[in-house]
């Protein structure tokens, strides 16, 4: 008891361990599993990311050239970024932002 | 892992026997086997897993345990909600909704199970399904990487049978395949395939036929289409002659493909190994003219392989002035009758074809000193392999592009009148056309022209067969089987000029036609191999950058003295470096 | 009415499966006489996923991600045992390096998972400070998983075979440091639990579980640990574990709070493990890839922090697996739970629950 006591009273008069979010963003470590971009000049629709997703949150179109992926059933476990043989899917170390209603991204190989 | 099997009658026995050793119960595991039930109980005695297995029916009702060992009733009453059991005298019953689910079908685990499968996970590769003749690119390009080159000569006969061959003269679409081929850097398929068939001591396999079924089939004409016809069907226990023109086996591969691209003793050694494998008898410098002739003869049904011979016109004034020369018969001079035809210093080749490269190349080698190819459309559109270009252009023969010829005035030395083209609007299907630009004339004076703009199909008429408007045999699309019963056609003849994949992929298709007529089963189909575990490469920085092993050729210098083989291929260590840079798009990790 | 018909009434009053004292929904209905429990008849089944039947559709390799995700809290001990009998299986065999680093990871979630449970266990007996002081140096541990992983809790790095991330100077440095300073933490906070008269007025003497029913009632991990059987199955030697000489921590007063020493003491044990390992961990490479698909069975117990995870794996030489058997530690807790709550108060059944360290998720699957 008088352990803790003295404990509480040091930490009365010492500053929070917490960081003030949001108006104090914490310091992102490299390396974070964050959101994913699809970098469509690359991709060659080989359906390898499709393949390797656990949630099945990739849904590839090779004849529409039309990628559909959805953040929500993203697991950002970024196994796709590692099975990506083209280096076509970017990992980013911040996460993406709350939204209002489910969206579904969709990236297009631009047509010549 | 001990593993004792009991039923029902004893098991209680034997849980005793369990219970004065101490053992601990650990869980009850339920597998569905189709017809009836595995259930085993497991328990630890010591440090060792003890399993207790009995079979039982679906529906059957099953003893509980909980009288010997109470704490298994949770395991029960789950094995109950998944599996639909009923097990008699439990302790804590929760009557088959332990497991609060809205239905019990969505978490049942009695097979089949059903619910949303990843896709599929296996598919052919984009290299295979380039590949006119679907021939098994990922695995032989594996089996080179594994060191077994023999595995992969084999895995191309499957689907084609000149290995050797293919792998000096393929255009290689399964290169363009490549998913490496986006930054330039496509796997060179055809060098592997070529070490494949060069590693082997001989080029004869020790394979067998299958039973003889006594039926014959002719073959007329012994080009690439009528040699693949010939082995397959020859392999599938039918009795095959082949009737070649020529005094050699071989059609455009052994006259028009020069000696450069192709020695002759290989293409002679392969096509040779094949028919002694497949039974086959060569009948050389023999014409067929009439098909009524053969049947009477007692043969069952008749492949027709003829290919394209005839030369193609320019259609312009002074074509038939001495030394205008038409490609077909210029290559037929050198390569089928060894002549060296004198064609003077400047040499001038109309086309853009692989003819028109072939022929300037030899022009080049007979020792003219000036060899232009003229085509009247531009780079990209020339239909030659850009390897090839590229080779003639470093032997130093010049390419003047979107010229064509409008008259040629005979004489020592011959006078051609060209005029230039432009790149005029696009048609329906988006390629342009080319309209010559008025006023543009200009005169080349030259020792010999040679014609190559193509070959056309001339199939004797007494063969009865139909044909279309440019003289190619109208067949059925899927079985290749023409408007007479018992004649198939293919390759060259009914394609028109193609390359010699094509005609290969002709010859399977008809073979496997003729033996479903001759109550045989046919060819196999291209699959998928679901048996083999093949793993992705792992993505080092080094698998991403690795850049194509240089494929070696002769130097410049000594290529146009002689026609030695230009290109020197690879050696065991060249090849397995570059049979490992394959991502193995074939299977996902 | 009179006084002595009013306490010998029989009532029955569900525990759960909402409770701002309980971590993860479980229904425990009570069956009181008076104050005093008579009879506890536990109801399970609420978050049930069908996480069996999906590894029976998936591909094997798929279902390491999916058996991670069974629990969050002791995520990376399911991957372990999923990828062992695989291994087992297909007779592959990992590197040393791999199983080094396995086992270090194995521990530092067996740490970040009793420093939680510590701090909501005492956070059910009332001694909110305590709680706020523990989950904040548990931070330490979930920093040190994000910069070798990328993430806090999953680490998705075991894989069949090996592992698929490495650990260069830098960052053993500093794991070591890190772990330094949790060690001095913990010393300090320590005493407070062990010899808080509060505490052990609470604590001492509730919910026991006699020596010789314990492994009867098929019970596992720090609730045996706490009646003096030492049952570990870290003693089985997989991983690096054989090479690290270690010994189950066992305390026999058979209570709630020995249960708590228990774990205490895993912590520091679990510190001096992986401060071991990093000195032990040899060179070379980290992942063997397997050659053939699995075809046949195997069975592999591995120790959670709440106690021992078994899996029963069942291939038939296709890329999709006959039955994935798991039998989760909790599992087996709950008909101890049963018997060691009857007889106490109401106002016991927080501190006695929280003392087997109920994990939910996992038990349901």
């Amino acid at each position: 008891m008088p352990k803790m006591l003295s404990k509480v009273l040091k930490s009365l008069v010492s500053r929070p361990a917490t960081v003030r979010y949001p108006y104090v963003k914490p310091e992102a470590v490299a390396g974070t599993r964050g959101k994913i971009t699809f970098d469509m000049k690359k991709c060659d629709l080989c359906q390898d990311c499709e393949r390797v997703c656990p949630s099945l949150a990739i849904k590839v179109f090779p004849n529409e050239k039309r990628i559909e992926y959805s953040p929500f059933r993203c697991l950002y476990c970024h196994l796709c970024v590692e099975s990506c043989m083209q280096m076509a899917i970017i990992p980013d170390v911040v996460v993406r932002a709350p939204e209002f209603e489910k969206v579904i991204d969709i990236f297009e190989i631009e047509r010549r | 892992m001990q593993e004792i099997l009991t039923d029902k009658a004893n098991m209680f026995t034997e849980l005793d026997k369990l219970r004065n050793e101490n053992a601990r119960f650990l869980t009850i595991t339920v597998l569905d086997l189709g017809a009836q039930l595995d259930v085993i109980y497991h328990f630890e005695r010591g440090r060792d897993v003890i399993n207790l297995k009995i079979k039982t029916g679906k529906e059957e009702p099953l003893p509980s345990i909980t009288g010997v060992y109470s704490a298994a009733f949770i395991a029960e009453n789950e094995a109950q909600d998944l599996f639909k059991l009923k097990i008699s005298d439990l302790n804590v019953d929760y009557g088959g909704r332990m497991l609060k689910v809205e239905s019990a079908s969505a978490t049942t685990l009695l097979k089949p199970v059903v619910g949303e499968c990843p896709p599929i996970m296996r598919f052919f590769g984009r290299c295979r399904e380039k590949c006119p003749a679907m021939v098994n690119v990922p695995k032989y390009v594996r089996q080179i990487a594994l060191g077994d080159p023999e595995g992969a000569y084999n895995t191309v006969i499957e689907q084609a049978p000149l290995p050797a061959i293919l792998g000096r003269v393929c255009f290689a679409p399964c290169e363009e395949g490549c998913r490496q081929d986006k930054n330039d850097k496509p796997l060179q398929n055809r060098l592997l395939k070529r070490y494949a068939a060069d590693a082997l001591s001989s080029l004869k396999r020790d394979v067998k036929r299958m039973e003889p079924t006594g039926k014959k089939v002719a073959v007329v004409g012994g080009g690439p289409s009528g040699i693949t016809a010939a082995f397959y069907l020859g392999m599938l226990g039918h009795s095959v002659t082949v009737y070649e023109k020529m005094e050699r086996g071989g059609g455009a591969m052994f006259a028009f493909i020069p000696k450069y691209r192709l020695p002759r003793d290989i293409l002679e050694a392969e096509v040779m190994a094949r028919f002694e494998e497949a039974g086959v008898k060569l009948e050389t410098g023999v014409e067929i003219t009439s098909l009524d002739m053969l049947f009477k003869k007692g043969f069952d049904a008749i492949y027709v392989g003829t290919g394209a011979w005839k030369g193609v016109r320019l259609m312009i004034e002074g074509e038939d002035s001495p030394c205008v020369l038409d490609c077909v018969d210029f290559l037929f001079a050198v390569n089928v009758h060894n002549e060296r035809p004198k064609l003077g210093d400047r040499v001038a080749v109309i086309g853009g074809g692989n003819g028109a490269v072939d022929a300037a190349r030899m022009a080049k080698r007979l020792g003219s000193k000036d060899v232009t190819i003229f085509y009247r459309r531009s780079r990209e559109e020339m239909p030659a392999t850009p390897e090839q270009v590229q080779a003639a252009m470093e032997e130093g023969v010049s390419l003047w592009f979107l010229r064509s010829p409008v008259k040629i005035i005979p004489g020592k030395p011959l006078k051609v009148i060209f005029q230039n083209m432009r790149m005029g609007e696009p048609d329906e299907s988006g390629r342009h056309r080319f309209v010559p630009i008025e006023g543009s004339e200009f005169v080349v004076e030259v020792d010999t022209l040679i014609k190559a703009i193509g070959q056309a199909v001339e199939v004797p008429k007494d063969f009865g067969l139909r044909v279309d408007k440019a003289g190619r045999i109208v067949v059925n699309e899927e079985t290749y089987e023409t408007n007479v019963q018992g004649v198939w056609a293919g390759g060259d003849a009914m394609t028109g000029p193609t390359s010699v994949i094509d005609c290969i992929k002709d010859g399977r298709i008809a073979a496997s036609a003729i033996d479903k007529y001759l109550s045989g089963r046919g060819l196999p189909q291209p699959s998928i191999d679901l048996g083999e575990l093949v793993c992705k490469p792992s993505k080092s920085p080094e698998i991403l950058e690795r850049t194509p092993v240089p494929a070696r050729v002769l130097p410049i210098a000594e290529r146009i003295e002689s026609f030695n083989e230009v290109e020197l291929g690879f050696n065991k260590e060249e090849a397995t470096k570059e049979a490992n840079r394959c991502w193995r798009c074939d299977w996902n990790e | 009415m009179n006084e002595s018909t009013v306490v010998n009434v029989n009532t029955v009053i569900p525990f759960g499966p909402q409770h701002p004292v309980l971590p993860e929904p479980v229904q425990l209905r009570f069956k009181f006489e008076g104050e005093r429990i008579v009879d506890v008849i536990p109801n399970i089944g609420y978050v049930h996923r069908a996480v069996e039947r999906a590894c029976e559709l998936n591909d094997y390799k798929r279902n390491v991600t999916l058996c991670e995700r069974i629990c969050g809290i002791c995520n990376f001990m399911h991957a372990m045992a999923y990828c062992e009998s695989i291994e087992m299986i297909t007779d592959t065999e990992v590197p040393e390096r791999a199983k080094y680093l396995r086992t270090i990871w194995s521990e530092l979630g067996r740490l970040q998972s009793h420093l939680l449970w510590l701090g909501l266990f005492v956070d059910s007996i009332g001694f909110e400070s305590l709680f706020m002081h523990l989950w904040r140096d548990r931070e330490i541990v979930l920093r040190l998983n994000e910069k070798t992983a990328g993430h806090r809790i999953h680490l998705s790095t075991c894989a069949i075979g090996g592992v698929k991330k490495d650990m260069d100077e830098k960052l053993i440095a500093e794991y070591r440091s890190s772990l330094a300073e949790l060690k001095k933490r913990i010393d300090n906070l320590a005493p407070v639990f062990v010899k808080d008269k509060g505490v052990q007025a609470r604590l001492v003497g509730k919910g026991v579980l006699p020596k010789n029913k314990a492994s009867l009632f098929g019970a596992v991990g720090p609730t045996v640990r706490g009646s003096g059987i030492p049952q570990d199955m870290r003693t089985l030697g997989y991983g690096a574990y054989s090479y690290l000489d270690f010994k189950p921590v066992v305390y026999d007063m058979e209570d709630a709070y020995s249960r708590m020493l228990v774990r205490i003491g895993e912590i520091y044990q679990s510190i001096d493990l992986i401060n071991r390992a990093l000195n032990q961990m040899p060179n070379g490479p980290i992942l063997q890839k397997n050659a053939v698909f699995p075809r046949g069975t195997a069975i592999t117990r591995v120790e959670q922090p709440r106690g021992e995870l078994f899996y029963y794996v069942a291939g038939n030489g296709t890329n999709k697996l006959e039955r994935c058997r798991i039998r989760t530690p909790t599992l087996a807790n709950i008909p101890a739970l049963v018997t060691i709550l009857i007889g106490h108060e109401v106002a016991d059944i927080p501190p006695i629950l929280l003392s087997i360290d109920p994990c939910v998720a996992c038990t349901e699957r």
